[in-house]
């Protein structure tokens, strides 16, 4: 380890124990330093709280996954009965999932505690903030404050839901924050946002029975594909989603019942009008938690539009201060982002390691009710980049094999439509053909897409995509015989049986 | 659950029907599971709040204050309730009274290390208060919220969840991993009287 001598405490303190947190905390003192990991959590405006393990694991990645997972078992049930079962459904119990995802974060929060112990990590249920460049104060819930002063500080303190500055917002509306462990059933639900979280919460309160809403102002997914949004909307639309586009919630207001009032402004026309309901869930976006850090107090720089700490290599503009994850400004807001970007940077610190983060070329999945895995740039992007006459757009409409025996529709649309499934390849035909852009909507895209960001990393070709053998029958093997291009004209759906 | 009603160290919750968030650690209400096996020994009763735990009063009020985030699950419960006389019910323990109520005990201690989002914890509850009852007098056996009472559980390396340590004369004699069969425990503890 690269021992530099110094009078403090601390060899390395994390501020956060989220993905990032943990994982650099962990591998610090693995590598022999002494490390110290503060985690707290301020409770949301409806009062939710969580342990230790950060967003992912208590209010993001893993809840959402496991209901989006619950949402599909009851679309399931529809498939099982013309595979031959006998299958009753009587509704669902939104307490017991609750209670059964909860048990589970649980035992997540629990194993932290134990790993950092295991690793010799001092963790501290403490508020983190600057006394000054190397000192910390660590405030406890009860007010109690301890500091600590460390050679290095890292700022992995990621991020909070931002909520509507409109009357009403904060009484009368709940957060990503708060309905993961929602205690009674969400009723009749407005999601608010485009973002891919008002839109997976939405997916999955729809598949769980729930009248469920989503108001946009302007697009859906901004960042992502424009085609592949505007066809998860569309898929979304026709199993049951409402949304409510052009829209903006001017004001909340509870009512007799606990019912919500919800004053729209339609931004298009102007007019306003009235609706009411169970549960209005904000999704409007997420900001850096520095608020309270005292930075100023460490000289560190923040973005003042949005609270992010910008980094060059994850070092702040002070050279012992550094930062990972949702905190840093410019950069992925992802758990596995987080965790790579906070283990390669602590090898850097700690034992002279030279692997720097690549940002580029990372794969992710939005779990809609028909889910979108993606690898690299988007349609727009591409041509942007390259040049429209340098972008060739291979693409193809399918739906799985196991979708085949469901021919039930509800009001006029296929359960298990044709053609709901989609894959694009983007390649840069001035560059070989290098695929440049990965995108698959259709059912297991986390699954489907995380082979093919390897691929991508190694400056896969379409020749290469080609010259690989499909598995059959899946619906991955649909990236290894594209042949329909965009700029052809051709029709790439499937007709009929 | 396994039909040869033999042990296994840790359940998978999905097998087993275990009873919903309790509002307090010695209220256990559960269900009657219409194939019991030999191996649960799951018996359905409510076990009335002891009146000399006042520490379990402040536990209560701890855990109820997070039951937002634990809700109880709606489907209806079958139990019978049984108010017992109080005495022979597991004890609740606390980092602070760890020392007083477990080292330094005159018997044996039965330390039961568990946590309310754990299921196979929740399933061996009834057990602790039943050995609790019968070796009164001849061993004590009481529980430990690791959530709440994070100290002693790392003071104790608990790794997993449920933990039954046996204590006597203020030493860790032995260490059972898991929910197990109340059998398993009967074994254990005659070791130590």
């Amino acid at each position: 380890m690269t021992s530099d001598a110094h009078p403090y405490e601390y060899d390395l303190v994390v501020i956060g124990g989220g993905s990032g947190g943990l994982a650099a905390a962990k591998q610090a003192a693995k590598l022999g330093a002494k490390v110290a990991c503060l985690d707290f959590v301020k409770p949301s405006p409806r009062g939710s709280t969580w342990g230790l393990g950060g967003t992912c694991v208590n209010v993001g990645c893993i809840p959402k996954k496991l209901m989006h997972q619950a949402g599909i078992l009851g679309e399931s049930f529809s498939d099982a009965k013309e595979y031959g079962w006998h299958v009753r459904n009587d509704g669902h119990n939104w307490n017991k999932m609750v209670t059964s995802i909860q048990d589970h974060i649980g035992s997540l929060n629990f194993g932290y505690r134990t790993a950092l112990r295991d690793n010799g990590v001092t963790y501290l249920n403490a508020f983190g903030s600057f006394i000054d460049a190397h000192t910390l104060a660590a405030t406890k819930k009860n007010g109690k404050i301890e500091t600590m002063t460390a050679n290095r500080i890292l700022i992995a303190v990621g991020g909070r839901p931002s909520y509507l500055d409109v009357p009403g917002a904060e009484e009368c509306c709940i957060t990503s924050d708060d309905i993961f462990s929602l205690p009674e059933a969400p009723g009749r639900t407005l999601c608010v946002g485009a973002s891919y979280i008002s839109l997976e919460t939405a997916g999955f309160l729809t598949a769980l029975g729930y009248d469920t809403t989503v108001a946009i102002r302007s697009i859906p997914l901004r960042g992502f594909d424009t085609e592949i949004a505007d066809k998860i909307v569309g898929y979304m639309e026709r199993h049951g989603t409402k949304f409510m586009r052009d829209s903006q919630p001017c004001a909340f207001e509870k009512r007799a019942g606990g019912k919500i009032a919800v004053k729209v402004k339609n931004t298009v026309f102007g007019n306003e009008f009235e609706t009411e309901f169970d549960t209005v869930i904000l999704a409007v976006g997420r900001h850096a938690v520095t608020a309270g850090l005292n930075l100023g107090a460490a000289g560190v720089r923040v973005n003042p539009r949005n609270g992010k700490i910008p980094c060059v290599d994850e070092v702040t503009n002070i050279s012992h201060i550094y930062a990972v994850g949702d905190v840093l400004d410019m950069r992925q807001e992802l758990t596995p982002v987080a965790i790579k970007a906070g283990v390669n940077l602590v090898n850097r610190i700690f034992s002279g390691g030279s692997i720097k983060m690549d940002y580029d070329l990372v794969p992710t999945t939005v779990f809609t009710p028909i889910e979108y895995g993606c690898i690299g740039m988007s349609e727009e992007l591409a041509i942007e980049t390259f040049g429209d006459e340098n972008v060739e757009i291979y693409q193809s409409y399918f739906k799985p094999l196991e979708w085949a025996v469901n021919h039930v529709e509800h009001d006029g649309v296929a359960h298990r439509e044709d053609n709901a499934c989609y894959a694009k390849l983007i390649t840069n035909l001035a560059d070989d053909e290098r695929v440049v852009g990965f995108h698959y909507v259709g059912p297991n895209a986390g699954e489907v897409t995380q082979g093919y960001a390897v691929a991508m990393k190694m400056g896969a070709k379409k020749s290469d995509f080609d010259g690989t053998v499909g598995i059959h029958p899946t619906v991955s093997e649909e990236f290894t015989i594209l042949s329909i291009t965009k700029r052809s004209g051709a029709d790439a759906t499937k007709r009929g049986c | 659950p396994n039909p040869r009603g033999q042990s296994t160290s840790t359940l998978p919750c999905t097998q087993v029907r275990y009873p919903h968030t309790p509002s307090h650690p010695s209220v256990r209400a559960t269900h009657v599971r219409p194939h019991a096996n030999t191996m649960s020994a799951v018996t359905s009763h409510v076990t009335a709040l002891s009146a000399k735990v006042t520490l379990s009063r402040k536990s209560r009020v701890q855990l109820s204050a997070r039951a937002p985030a634990r809700a109880p699950a709606r489907s209806g419960l079958v139990c019978k309730a049984e108010v017992t006389n109080g005495n022979g019910t597991a004890t609740v323990v606390t980092d602070a009274t760890f020392e007083a109520e477990v080292l330094k005990s005159d018997i044996p201690v039965l330390v039961d290390f568990w946590a309310p989002w754990c299921g196979p914890c929740r399933m061996i509850a009834p057990l602790i208060d039943q050995l609790a009852e019968e070796y009164e007098g001849k061993l004590k056996a009481v529980k430990l919220n690791t959530d709440e009472s994070p100290s002693v559980a790392t003071e104790y390396g608990i790794r997993s969840i449920p933990t039954v340590m046996i204590f006597k004369g203020g030493q860790k004699l032995d260490t059972v991993i898991g929910a197990v069969p109340k059998s398993t425990l009967t074994g254990t503890i005659e070791k130590y009287l």
